[in-house]
């Protein structure tokens, strides 16, 4: 490993770029999925169909 | 159209799903709590190899969703009446498992680059992930391109069955050739990793899947209400 770069701290980069790549996809995945619903109902409801009949 | 009765259980069921949301991100936290505060460092790899907790569950999601997704594909085959029903489930399986082995990858990177001292290698692991993760991205290619309704499931179909062909190619790939990636830790006889260890990535995997089933269900929903919007608006300028 690199010491140089990060001293003898340099695992945490790593690690926590590991951590928080995903912890911030599952976030922005599931946040976006939520939205989605949201719009199409929405959308339904919009265009005269109701989304309580539909979902 | 669903029936009324049909409708009423799906709402039920989403949100029934969308209140474990929350047990099952708190639990995933407490994994993470667990890999990061609790267990000790590694003798060879130092701290670096708590990444192991966080890189296992996301690729082993991204081979149980990508299955899944055949295995809903497959289903289509043989039960024709429910070709849609499951053409759905597969759709949001598949999604799973595209951003899973894109997880995967990214995450295998980041752990590569301090004990490999690269951040990407032409490895038989690495490169059959990245195979994999392409077809799952055909996938949806196919799907966008695709406007009939009928020929974008039956392309849908063909192309999880064929990411799920991926599947044992990547697991053994380990074993099949000569591999910068270590085998198989805790599968094999005689694996190195020690029980604390093994018990919180189990802990890591079970909360991994759970918040991925709610995903999953959650997913699920938006892709049915979209096709019934679409659905809903080509019968009305057909009408």
């Amino acid at each position: 490993m690199n010491t140089s770069e990060f001293g003898n701290l340099s695992w945490v980069f790593y690690v926590v770029a590991a951590y928080a790549i995903v912890f911030l996809s599952l976030l922005i995945f599931t946040f976006a999925t939520w939205k989605r619903v949201a719009s199409v109902r929405q959308a339904l409801n919009e265009e005269g169909f109701s989304s309580e009949e539909t979902m | 159209m669903q029936t009324s009765q049909q409708q009423i259980e799906f709402k039920k069921s989403f949100q029934f799903w969308s209140k474990l949301l929350l047990p099952a991100v708190v639990l995933q936290l407490a994994g993470w709590g667990l890999a990061l505060f609790w267990i000790g460092s590694d003798k060879d790899q130092g701290d670096v190899f708590r990444i192991m907790f966080v890189h296992v569950p996301v690729a082993w999601c991204a081979f149980m969703w990508i299955i899944l997704a055949a295995v809903f594909a497959a289903a289509g085959f043989f039960k024709k009446t429910k070709f849609e029903h499951f053409d759905q489930s597969a759709h949001a399986a598949i999604d799973l498992g595209t951003l899973f082995a894109a997880l995967a990858l990214a995450t295998g990177s980041i752990w590569g680059r301090p004990t490999w001292g690269v951040w990407w290698d032409w490895d038989p692991r690495l490169t059959s992930t990245l195979v994999m993760f392409l077809v799952c991205c055909a996938y949806h290619v196919l799907r966008s391109f695709t406007p009939d309704i009928q020929a974008r499931r039956n392309a849908g179909q063909v192309t999880a069955l064929l990411a799920a062909v991926n599947v044992p190619i990547v697991y053994f790939s380990v074993n099949i050739w000569r591999s910068l990636h270590q085998p198989q830790t805790f599968v094999r006889k005689g694996g190195s990793a020690s029980a604390d260890v093994g018990l919180v990535l189990m802990a890591n995997l079970v909360a991994m899947i759970l918040f991925t089933l709610v995903i999953y269900k959650l997913r699920r929903a938006a892709i049915v209400a979209e096709e019934t919007l679409e659905a809903a608006r080509e019968g009305r300028t057909q009408s």
